[in-house]
């Protein structure tokens, strides 16, 4: 048995699959989310083998639903989704549905599932993840995390700084610290430039959180942050910073 | 614009066309009237090769004369004069010259005297063909010009009506629609008719507009309906939609399709960025000199959006102030989680 949870915004779509998915007996639904935080607990919650997924959805969207995954089910995207991230999805784990789709499509997507499911190897979604994020064009707003059993969104102008902490980044904010699955490198790629600089190679810090540059010797500096916190700066770092503040 | 005749094989040819003028004029004086032959052919050189520089810096007096076409009156009294002095140029130098050298040859230099006039004229005549030429070339070139101009012109005014079509059917839109729509032929045929209706009215009369810049508010808040009535039932409960419109703004003029943005972020703000749901409220208050529409709808104020502010909001705003100037036609409120727009159309005719 695959079992499987359906996660769209509309009703439609999910009778849709809902009705698509009776032609098979190995496949058992087993919850049908409306949003992504639903999903979330969902999937926490069952455990599923599969999923369909929507990506425009209220409060968080697919996406970021699936970052906060650890061990991710296998996923097929369902969605009317704009042109340039297909090919996003063409080049990884996941099959999409761009909607409106057929029987015959489902097919497919549920035949390669299966395929994979065999192979029982973990889900890497980096790659997926990666290719989404060069292919937003617009730099994002917020990011997701997870606090506990729930979900924080944290709009970019309340963190002052992140530190990376293992495989974890370490996001500080006006109310805490949270912690986030990412790696530095998608971190820095999803973040507006002109607000956030990679100060350091453990570092990246809000533009417009800093109070000054202190000079610790003769070619080393550190920022201090209008909360007095201090964060060491690299070398190549110092060059960014002179880029952004223009000093 | 350059030279026409310098940098090509203008130069060439027009420095072979003087040659032959300066061979024929050595051949009238040497022949014809019997001059000796240095004479001949210092005479048929000074005037000609002065004139032939000269007409070449001609040019600038055409270059830098804007004259209208067809504006025969202005064209006669600027090169008239110019070509007076033109040759004037020529001829004063000229015969200064032949005097000092031939001042010994009575015979010459009363020939000299006697064919002035006659220089003057072959000048005249020559000077008026090089301005004939300079404005041949001058006319053709503008038309080239012209007509690359106006081909960038209609590729610009295309782009803008496709990005304004791309800009009124949003393909999201569409494409979640069709889905809704083949979802409801298996679990409700009935509504699935429906839909699809609905969803060709609304693709008809969008494609329809664009052509009138202005439409009454009659029209479209139909228009706005369709689009709603679609996206109800995409959404289902989370969509409700409230208006109060009173009878007499029903002819009040709106640049068509302006509604449209609006209606779709308050969707976005209130459908995506909420979990309870939207409840859209449409009004309308008119004068006589002004027609006003609110759309509101509830929003979380602690929600984040994904992405920065929208650029419906903005589109409608330029938009604005292309069709009436600059000025206040949009205001924005938020207050007690419930997000106001304002939209102030003026009116110039009596529609009440």
């Amino acid at each position: 048995m695959i079992r499987t949870i359906i996660i769209d915004d509309e009703q439609p779509a999910r009778d849709l699959i809902q009705a698509y998915l009776k032609d098979y007996a190995d496949i058992q639904v087993i919850a049908e989310c409306s949003n992504g935080f639903e999903g979330f607990k969902a999937i926490q919650e069952h455990q599923p083998d599969l999923i369909f997924l929507d990506i425009q959805m209220p409060k968080i969207t697919g996406f970021e639903m699936i970052e906060l995954l650890e061990n991710p089910p296998a996923i097929i995207f369902s969605t009317a989704f704009d042109q340039y991230a297909l090919q996003a999805f063409e080049k990884n784990a996941c099959d999409y549905l761009l909607k409106p789709y057929n029987r015959k499509r489902m097919q497919e997507a549920l035949e390669k599932v299966r395929a994979k499911l065999k192979i029982e190897a973990p889900q890497d979604l980096d790659p997926l993840l990666d290719s989404y994020t060069e292919a937003q064009s617009d730099n994002i707003n917020r990011l997701v995390v997870k606090n506990g059993p729930n979900i924080k969104v944290i709009g970019l102008h309340d963190i002052k700084y992140i530190q990376a902490d293992d495989d974890y980044m370490a996001i500080f904010t006006n109310d805490g610290k949270y912690l986030k699955q990412i790696t530095m490198k998608r971190l820095e790629q999803q973040l507006p430039p002109a607000r956030f600089v990679r100060a350091h190679r453990s570092y990246i810090v809000a533009v417009e959180g800093i109070s000054k540059l202190e000079q610790l010797d003769k070619e080393s500096y550190q920022i201090r942050l209008k909360t007095e916190e201090a964060i060491p700066v690299s070398k190549s770092g110092y060059q960014k910073l002179k880029g952004v503040l223009q000093f | 614009m350059r030279h026409p005749l310098i940098g090509n094989l203008g130069l060439l040819i027009y420095l072979i066309v003087w040659n032959v003028i300066i061979v024929a004029h050595f051949l009238v004086l040497y022949k014809y009237y019997e001059l000796p032959l240095d004479t001949s052919i210092t005479d048929a050189l000074t005037f000609n090769v002065m004139l032939c520089g000269v007409g070449l810096s001609y040019w600038n007096v055409v270059k830098y004369t804007h004259v209208k076409e067809g504006d025969w009156q202005n064209l006669f009294s600027i090169h008239l004069p110019a070509s007076l002095v033109a040759v004037g140029i020529c001829m004063w130098p000229s015969s200064i010259i032949l005097h000092l050298v031939y001042n010994q040859d009575v015979d010459y230099i009363s020939f000299l005297e006697k064919a002035a006039v006659w220089r003057w004229v072959e000048g005249l005549l020559i000077i008026w063909v090089i301005i004939l030429i300079y404005y041949l070339i001058k006319y053709y070139d503008d038309l080239q010009e012209k007509s690359k101009n106006e081909a960038q012109l209609k590729q610009l005014v295309k782009e803008a009506e496709l990005d304004m079509l791309k800009a009124q059917i949003n393909p999201h839109f569409i494409f979640n629609s069709l889905n809704s729509i083949s979802s409801l032929t298996i679990t409700n045929p009935e509504n699935a008719q429906e839909m699809i209706v609905n969803l060709s009215q609304f693709l008809r009369s969008s494609l329809g507009k664009g052509k009138e810049e202005l439409d009454t508010l009659k029209d479209e808040l139909e228009h706005i309906m369709l689009y709603l009535d679609i996206e109800k039932v995409r959404f289902g409960d989370r969509l409700k939609v409230s208006q109060n419109i009173p009878d007499k703004c029903a002819m009040a003029k709106v640049p068509n399709l302006i509604l449209q943005p609006l209606v779709e972020n308050a969707i976005k703000y209130g459908i995506y960025e909420t979990l309870r749901g939207v409840e859209l409220n449409i009004t309308a208050n008119c004068k006589l000199e002004n027609l006003e529409i609110r759309i509101s709808n509830p929003y979380d104020p602690q929600g984040i959006p994904q992405k920065g502010a929208g650029i419906g909001l903005k589109n409608v705003e330029s938009r604005m102030s292309i069709l009436y100037g600059k000025g206040q036609w949009i205001r924005i409120e938020r207050e007690n989680g419930i997000f106001t727009v304002t939209l102030v159309i003026p009116q110039f005719e009596n529609y009440i």
